[in-house]
C-alpha cells in the first residue's frame, strides 16, 4: 500500500513533563511555552499554549455549562439547556432548576470529576446567578476543588 | 509508537471516503497516539470542540468534491448544463425543442394548369389561430389540366406549426468562428422560448457586395471548405441556439459589418395541436414582410415558378390525421442515451445502430419504433413471411405494394429497409391500422441521405400490427379469431376482498391496456407473459386466475395459465397462434392489444 511519509508529524515533545496528566487547549489559540531540553536552544520549537490538569478540567465544565443542545455538530446532544431561563428575572426556582441542570450535565459530560455540590445563588440585582461548585478529581487523589463562577445571559465566567 | 506518526498509512483514495465521524475519530487517535494533548478525548474539551469544526468543514469540502466529481462523469451528471458541456467535447450536439408537424393532402383543381410550381419559403396557414408553415420553397408539378391529387407536393413535404419570427438584425464584428445566440426568453417565466431547430434559417447581407446570401446549416464547420457559406447550430446549455460561423478555412467567415438575419418557427407548444380535418378548406397565406422582401430578391431562385395568390387558391388542402405531438428538448437521459451511440456512428450512417440511434434522436416525436435490415434479412424474413402465408407475390399485399411503388428502386441488393412505427396512432380502439404518412418516411429519408453510405438506397416499410387478445382452444381445436369471443379471465378474488369487483377487473384489463400501449411496445419485442401474469397477481384483491372458454355446444375448457390469442388481422386465417409462453416477435411485426380492451372478457368469481 502506498504511504505517505510526513516528518511535520514527528513527536518533538518526546521529553514533556510527564505532570500533566490533562492537556487541553487554551482558546483563544496563542504560542507558549518550549517542550525541549533547555541546553538545545538552536532547536528551541514553540509549541501552542495548553491548558493542563485542572485548567483542562474547567475548560470542561464550562463549555458544558455554556453550550446549548444542537451547538456542537458531531454531538447534538452535548451541553446544557438553559432555555430561555437566563433571560427572565432571577428567581430562586429558577436557580434551583439551573442547579439541577448544572449537576445532570458535569455528570454525564465530565468524566473525570465528581461533583459533590453545586449551589445557585440568585444575584436579581445583577441578573445574574453565582455559581459555586465543589467537585473532587479522583486522578489526583480525590482533590476537592471549590470553583465560583458567575452565569448570565452572556455565559459562563469562572471568577478564580 | 511515535515513529508511526510519520506513516500516513491510508490507501490512495481512502481521502475521499470519511465522513465526520470517521475523521474525527481519525484525528483523536493520532492525537492520542502522539501523546501532547490528551482531552482530546473528552467531549466538554476546547481541543474536541475544535476536532468538530475541522472534522465537520472537511466533511463538507468531501461532500461537495464528491458531488462536483460526480457531475463532472458523463455517466453520473444530472444538470442539464454539465452533460451539456460534456458532450461538447464529443462534438454532440443536443436536439432541441420540436415542433408539432402535420401532414396533409392536396388537391388542385382544373383552374391550375399543368406545370411546375413553387410554394415560397415560410407561408403558413391560420387554423383556428394556430399557425402552420412552411419552412423552405416547396416545389410541385401538376401533369394534367384537370382536378388532381397534387401527390408530390403533400408526399414529400410537412407542416411546422408556429409562426416564421423575424430575430432582430446581428451585427458581425469580423472575427474568426463568430458565434450569435439567439436568445428569446417568455417575459413573463424568463424562459427560453420553444424554437423548432429545424427551421431556423440564416441569411447574411455582405456590406462589400451588398447582397443576401443564405447560410445553411452544417453538422460541423471542419467538414466544410473555405468558401461554404455554412454555420453550426448547437442547442446550448441555457437552452438558446448557438449559431457559430467558419474562418475562411473552415466555412466561410463573417465581415466586419455583415449583417446577420435569423428566421425561426415560433412554436406555441401543445397548445398547437390540431385534430384531423382542421386544416380542410383552409387557405395559404404568404410570408410577405419588408425586410423578408428585401432579402427574397437576392435570395429567391429567379427560375422558380413561384405560385400566385389566384392560383393557390384553387388548390383545396386537407389533412386526415392531427398533427404530431412537440417533441422537448433533448433531457440529461436522453443525451446520455444518444450522444455515445451519435459518437459512435461519427456521423455516418452505416450499422442498424447508427440507423436506429439517427431515428430515435431526431425523429423520436413521429416514430415511436424502428427497426433497420439490410436487403438479405429483409428476403429472409419479410418476404418469406409473405410467402410462408401463402402470398406468392408480396406485391399483393397493399402495404408491401404501396411503399415498394413510392420508395423502391430497381435494383435492391444495396436496400436498407426501415420499418418504422407511427407515434400519433398506431391502431385505433376499431383495429384501423395507421401507418407513416408518405411526407413523414420522405422527410426521414432526406435528413438521412447526407449522412448514409452512397451506395445505400433506404426504403421505409410499415409494421405488420399483431394483434393479442385472450384466447383459448379446445384439445385438438384450430385457432380462429372469433374465439376470443367466447374466452375469459376468470379472476378468483381474496376472502378479504374490500374493493368493488369492478375495480378489480378495471385494474386487470388496465394491466392489458398498459402493457400493449403502443409507447411500451416495439418492434422485436419479447410479449411477455409471465410480466402479465405477475402484474395480474399483483393486482390488489387477486388470489388466482385461470382461462374458461365457452364452446358451441355449452361445454367449458379451462386452463390454468394464462393463454392469448395472438394473430395478423389482414391474415388471420393463416397467422394466428395460440401462446402460452412468452413470444418474441420477428423485426417487422409491432404488437396491439386487439379492440383496445378485455374488460368484457374479464369474470370475477
Amino acid at each position: 500500500m502506498p504511504s505517505i511519509n510526513l516528518d511535520i508529524l514527528t513527536n518533538v515533545n518526546a521529553e514533556r513533563n510527564n505532570t500533566n496528566v490533562y492537556t487541553d487547549l487554551t482558546l483563544d489559540l496563542a504560542i507558549g511555552s518550549t517542550a525541549n531540553n533547555q541546553l538545545y536552544k538552536e532547536q528551541q520549537i514553540l509549541d501552542i499554549q495548553a491548558d493542563t490538569n485542572l485548567g483542562a478540567i474547567y475548560n470542561s465544565i464550562s463549555n458544558i455549562i455554556t453550550t446549548n443542545p444542537g451547538q456542537k455538530p458531531l454531538n447534538p446532544l452535548f451541553g446544557i439547556g438553559f432555555g430561555d431561563m437566563l433571560f427572565l428575572p432571577v428567581t430562586d426556582s429558577r436557580a434551583l432548576s439551573i442547579g439541577n441542570a448544572i449537576y445532570q450535565g458535569i455528570q454525564r459530560y465530565e468524566p473525570r470529576v465528581t461533583i459533590l455540590n453545586v449551589n445557585v445563588t440568585p444575584d436579581s440585582d445583577n441578573q445574574q446567578y453565582i455559581i459555586t461548585l465543589s467537585i473532587s478529581v479522583p486522578r489526583f487523589s480525590s482533590q476537592q476543588v471549590t470553583v465560583v463562577g458567575v452565569l448570565d445571559k452572556a455565559g459562563f465566567y469562572f471568577n478564580n | 509508537m511515535a515513529d508511526n506518526l510519520t506513516e500516513f498509512k491510508l490507501s490512495r483514495n481512502s481521502y475521499a471516503t470519511f465522513d465526520a465521524l470517521t475523521l474525527k475519530q481519525l484525528i483523536r487517535d493520532r492525537l492520542t497516539e502522539g501523546g501532547t494533548f490528551t482531552d482530546q478525548n473528552f467531549e466538554g474539551s476546547n481541543l474536541n470542540a475544535i476536532i468538530d469544526v475541522v472534522a465537520l468543514s472537511y466533511h463538507y469540502l468531501l461532500f461537495y468534491l464528491n458531488s462536483t466529481s460526480s457531475q463532472a462523469m458523463f455517466n453520473e451528471t444530472t444538470i442539464y448544463e454539465n452533460m451539456n458541456r460534456l458532450v461538447k467535447l464529443i462534438g454532440y450536439n443536443p436536439v432541441g425543442y420540436k415542433t408539432s408537424l402535420l401532414s396533409f393532402e392536396a388537391t388542385a383543381n382544373a383552374n391550375v394548369t399543368a406545370g411546375v410550381y413553387t410554394i415560397p419559403r415560410y407561408s403558413f396557414f391560420t387554423i383556428n389561430g394556430i399557425i402552420y408553415s412552411f419552412i423552405k420553397d416547396i416545389t410541385f408539378s401538376k401533369l394534367t389540366n384537370t382536378a388532381e391529387q397534387l401527390q408530390n407536393l403533400y408526399q414529400e413535404n410537412l407542416l411546422y406549426q408556429g409562426p416564421f419570427v423575424e430575430y432582430p438584425v446581428q451585427l458581425a464584428t469580423g472575427e474568426d468562428f463568430e458565434t450569435f445566440n439567439i436568445v428569446v426568453t417568455d417575459n413573463i417565466t424568463n424562459t427560453p422560448i420553444n424554437i423548432d431547430q429545424d427551421s431556423i434559417n440564416v441569411y447574411v447581407y455582405n456590406t462589400a457586395t451588398q447582397k443576401y446570401t443564405q447560410f445553411t446549416p452544417a453538422q460541423s464547420l471542419f467538414l466544410n471548405n473555405s468558401t461554404s457559406p455554412i454555420y453550426e447550430v448547437r442547442y446550448n446549455e441555457n437552452g438558446y441556439y448557438e449559431l457559430k460561423f467558419g474562418n475562411n478555412v473552415f466555412g466561410q467567415k463573417l465581415n466586419a459589418g455583415d449583417q446577420v438575419y435569423v428566421y425561426y418557427v415560433q412554436s406555441n407548444g401543445a397548445a398547437g395541436i390540431v385534430s384531423a380535418n382542421q386544416l380542410n378548406n383552409n387557405t395559404l397565406n404568404f410570408y410577405n414582410t419588408p425586410q423578408f422582401t428585401r432579402i427574397a430578391t437576392d435570395v429567391l431562385n429567379p427560375l422558380l415558378n413561384y405560385i400566385t395568390g389566384t392560383e393557390v387558391s384553387n388548390i383545396a388542402f386537407s389533412n386526415t390525421l392531427a398533427s404530431s405531438a412537440p417533441n422537448q428538448p433533448e433531457s440529461v437521459d436522453d443525451i446520455r442515451m444518444n450522444a455515445p451511440k451519435t459518437f459512435f456512428s461519427q456521423n455516418r450512417l452505416v450499422t442498424q445502430q447508427d440507423f436506429e440511434a439517427f431515428i430515435q434522436k431526431n425523429f423520436g416525436s413521429v416514430v415511436t419504433s424502428s427497426f433497420v435490415v439490410n436487403n438479405n434479412t429483409y428476403i429472409n424474413s419479410f418476404i418469406k413471411y409473405f410467402y410462408d402465408l401463402g402470398i406468392t407475390r408480396p406485391n399483393d399485399d397493399p402495404r408491401y405494394l404501396f411503399n415498394e411503388v413510392n420508395f423502391s428502386h430497381s435494383g435492391q441488393d444495396n436496400n436498407i429497409y426501415l420499418f418504422l412505427t407511427p407515434k400519433i396512432k398506431s391502431v385505433d380502439e376499431n383495429n384501423k391500422q395507421y401507418f407513416l404518412q408518405n411526407s413523414q418516411k420522405n422527410t426521414i429519408i432526406t435528413a438521412m441521405s447526407d449522412l448514409k453510405a452512397l451506395n445505400m438506397e433506404l426504403v421505409p416499410q410499415d409494421p405488420v400490427y399483431q394483434a393479442f387478445t385472450l384466447g383459448l382452444t379446445a384439445p385438438g381445436e384450430a385457432p380462429t379469431q372469433d374465439i376470443y369471443k367466447t374466452t375469459y379471465l376468470v379472476i378468483k378474488k381474496t376472502n378479504d376482498l374490500r374493493t368493488d369487483i369492478n375495480t378489480v377487473k378495471n385494474n386487470v384489463n388496465t394491466v392489458f391496456q398498459r402493457y400493449f400501449a403502443p409507447e411500451n411496445c416495439s418492434l422485436n419485442q419479447i410479449v411477455s407473459l409471465n410480466r402479465l401474469v405477475t402484474q395480474i397477481l399483483s393486482i390488489e384483491g387477486v388470489e388466482t386466475f385461470f382461462m374458461r372458454r365457452v364452446l358451441n355446444d355449452g361445454t367449458t375448457v379451462t386452463d390454468n395459465g394464462l393463454t392469448l390469442l395472438e394473430f395478423n388481422p389482414n391474415y388471420s386465417d393463416v397467422d394466428i397462434r395460440i401462446d402460452a409462453t412468452d413470444v418474441q416477435l420477428p423485426y417487422y411485426k409491432f404488437p396491439f392489444l386487439y379492440n383496445k380492451t378485455i374488460l368484457n372478457n374479464i369474470i370475477v368469481e
